[in-house]
């Protein structure tokens, strides 16, 4: 091709392709239907996507893998989840009960109402190391230990992220479930 | 930009010497282990073949010696029945001694092996080849004239567990910094308790 | 490629010239991840590039030897953490294989189904990057913006975005809900007029083209030798996929084509080759889900196999990864905990080509051939 030929083919080429490219961008700019719906479903590609969070916040599933809770009646001590932890971030101290603690209790009915032979003293979970992988809700027999929804729980010093599920005090009281 | 549409690259990048591609495929083709130990025999050497494993579960393969590793790949990479241009992973394992008394189903002890599994994309067929070395000074031939790849794969090598390879272009720790002290892969690894004044968390 | 030394005339003859040392260094918006490059040039031209690696060493391997297979899988997942999935798929069918056992075919066919949905996550966000690394930030949101879709859905399923143990040994953890596949056809509806507007958006733009083409030219020969695999072998023209050539997880019952660089612009295995490669290969991975959504089979999803499995023997196998073949190469002893896992991952050797590929080139054009080869560097120092 000749260069005078090539000079106006390479004009011609940059010109569409940038207009390709700005009119992908105008069509999104245009489409002012709303936000689109957030419960109930995605409504794709209908209107801005973003959303300002703090104020609006992003429905999660259910089953989302966020903080730990231990419901601590549910408890029987049998020290599955802190084997089963990859990174060892579950730490259970517990003794054989004596004859006055009441040998024949089980835990309630929706843990499965087993017995309970151990006393608990101990049960830390340093949610720092945590990584969320949901094997230690897999193991617990009385599915005492879940994941909940919430994922906003920063704290400024590390040491505030070790929970101690036997006596819970939360500064930020979302509910647990 | 406009002329070069549709164009092949015809210069060769690089100065890498690989046989043509063979025409001749079907009967000849190696079926199993067996047929790569044989031609080895035949072709490199009556002694380069120590042993042929293939009673396990899993993928079966053959221990040469190793000083004639390089003799061997080039072999496997050269040759038309097996064109195993690729090679897919160096990777190494430490067996120390068998301890009496102790029940275990591992098969090798005391050494350390080096493992090469080379692949031909033009047979489909892979090829695992394996070097036993000494625990105490382990040494092979580096293979990376032949395979660019092998460079780097060397390097981990030596860095994890102390393998010295000859004729190394590079020869450096790779992963770790060049201060570390020790072989992190080996099986009497202690981990150290600080590093260059830092505490190092277990 | 042009020869770029500096031209000598009356002017520069008898000045004194020196090779300038540049540190592009951990921390850079366009080195994907905390990758060290020292570089050593010629004013422009770059006559040597050293990268340094292992800024994210975590010892996987040595995590791997004191662990059981099961707590051995959220591991994986953190070495290519922008596609778990196929890293936990690789990991699930070697020790499946040590243990002879095959998963049930419901747990195929979502294993394969999830496996695509991941390649399509990994290439948008590839892709995305890399027209941001070029200078263009909206292919970057509309690339963001379906990914994101995919996270979601990725959350329906499995209760996590990023990271998330999904794929056991022995078939998948949760079986997908109704609900969760309508989800999918949805998206799948959806994606595909995304996808035409984002090759109107990024890949004929002639800006993107001119820095793109005729930049980091791999041949055949040269890629087979570097070790590559995956987009950036098939950008070199080489024809060869794991999926068709070796199925595992059900792969032979779907119909799908091997997209390989044809030189539409530039030449083959430059970097715009290997960048349309990953957009074709996302045409494709919706053509895959579309097959395994419609003949799903019923069934268990997770297979009659020990809590904690002790297999036995050695054993190499390779899955294809969104970057590359991912390789692993297991020692199992009869114990709970293996004896020795070595994850061979892509993106190493993909970073190991820099030295060589990036003499003659300008200093801008190591950042197009970085982008182009899509390393992370979680998978590269593992």
């Amino acid at each position: 091709m000749s260069p005078i030929r090539e000079y106006f083919q390479n004009i011609y080429d940059a010109v569409t392709s940038t207009y390709k490219g700005m009119r992908v961008t105008m069509r999104s700019f245009m489409k002012t239907n709303g936000f689109r719906k957030i419960r109930g479903g995605y409504d794709y590609g209908a209107g801005p996507v973003t959303i300002s969070y703090p104020e609006i916040k992003d429905d999660i599933p259910s089953i989302s893998r966020n903080r730990l809770f231990m419901h601590q009646e549910g408890c029987i001590a049998c020290n599955q989840c802190a084997v089963v932890c990859p990174v060892e971030c579950i730490t259970i101290e517990s003794r054989k009960k004596s004859e006055d603690e009441n040998p024949d209790a089980r835990t309630p009915a929706e843990f499965g109402s087993k017995p309970v032979k151990l006393k608990l003293l101990r049960f830390d979970i340093d949610e720092a190391l945590c990584c969320f992988c949901g094997l230690c809700t897999e193991v617990c027999p009385t599915e005492c230990i879940v994941h909940t929804t919430e994922y906003e729980y920063s704290k400024f010093d590390r040491d505030n992220l070790i929970y101690d599920y036997l006596n819970f005090k939360d500064e930020n009281p979302l509910p647990k479930g | 930009m406009s002329e070069s549409k549709g164009q092949i690259a015809t210069r060769t990048y690089h100065s890498n010497p690989v046989a043509p591609v063979p025409q001749v495929v079907g009967s000849a083709v190696p079926k199993s282990i067996d047929d790569v130990a044989d031609a080895l025999k035949q072709k490199v050497g009556g002694d380069v073949v120590v042993a042929v494993e293939k009673e396990h579960i899993g993928t079966p393969f053959v221990v040469v010696s190793s000083s004639r590793i390089v003799d061997v790949l080039k072999f496997l990479r050269d040759d038309e029945r097996f064109y195993c241009t690729n090679l897919n992973v160096v990777s190494a394992v430490d067996y120390p001694a068998k301890i009496e008394g102790v029940e275990t189903q591992l098969k090798s002890f005391d050494c350390i092996e080096v493992v090469y599994v080379v692949q031909s994309y033009v047979h489909k067929h892979h090829v695992m080849v394996k070097v036993k070395l000494d625990r105490s000074a382990p040494k092979i031939p580096s293979v990376t004239g032949l395979f660019r790849s092998a460079n780097w794969y060397e390097r981990e090598c030596y860095d994890m567990l102390g393998i010295h390879f000859e004729g190394h272009p590079n020869h450096k720790r790779i992963l770790l910094p060049p201060d570390w002290v020790g072989h992190p892969l080996r099986r009497d690894y202690e981990f150290p308790e600080e590093y260059n004044g830092m505490k190092v968390p277990l | 490629m042009q020869d770029f030394t500096s031209p000598q005339n009356e002017e520069t003859v008898g000045l004194k010239t020196e090779e300038l040392t540049i540190n592009m260094g951990p921390q850079h918006p366009s080195t994907h991840g905390v990758l060290r490059v020292q570089i050593h040039s010629d004013g422009e031209i770059i006559r040597a590039a050293y990268p340094d690696i292992g800024y994210l060493h975590r010892c996987f391997e040595k995590h791997a030897e004191s662990r059981e297979y099961v707590q051995i899988v959220p591991f994986c997942d953190r070495m290519d953490y922008v596609a778990a999935m196929s890293q936990e798929l690789g990991y699930c069918l070697a020790v499946e294989k040590l243990l002879g056992f095959e998963a049930p075919e419901r747990a195929q066919a979502i294993r394969v189904i999830v496996s695509e949905l991941q390649r399509i996550a990994s290439h948008l966000l590839s892709v995305g990057t890399y027209g941001l690394d070029m200078g263009g930030f909206a292919p970057f949101i509309n690339a963001f913006r379906d990914r994101e879709h995919v996270l979601r859905l990725f959350e329906e399923i499995c209760g996590a975005r990023l990271l998330y143990n999904y794929i056991r040994p022995g078939g998948v953890s949760r079986d997908l809900s109704p609900g969760v596949i309508d989800k999918i056809k949805d998206f799948v509806k959806y994606f595909k007029p995304c996808l035409d507007e984002f090759n109107e958006l990024l890949t004929y733009n002639s800006i993107f083209v001119s820095r793109t083409t005729n930049v980091g030219v791999v041949t055949g020969e040269g890629a087979i030798s570097y070790g590559f695999s995956g987009p950036n072998l098939r950008g070199s023209g080489i024809d060869v996929d794991i999926r068709r050539d070796a199925p595992y997880s059900g792969y032979n019952k779907y119909e799908f084509d091997v997209c390989v660089g044809l030189g539409e612009r530039g030449i083959v295995g430059d970097c715009w080759n290997r960048y349309f490669v990953r957009v074709k290969e996302m045409y494709q991975s919706l053509k895959i889900i579309d097959q395994a959504i419609a003949s799903l089979p019923e069934g268990e999803a997770m297979g009659k196999i020990s809590k904690s499995p002790k297999p036995v023997g050695e054993i190499y196998m390779e899955t294809e990864c969104p970057r590359g073949n991912l390789g692993y190469h297991i020692v199992a002893d009869g114990t709970k905990k293996p004896w020795r896992v070595k994850a061979k991952s892509p993106c190493f050797i993909a970073t190991s080509s820099l030295d060589e590929m990036c003499r003659g080139m300008m200093i801008a054009d190591v950042v197009s051939y970085l982008g182009s080869i899509d390393i992370v560097l979680g998978e590269v120092d593992r």
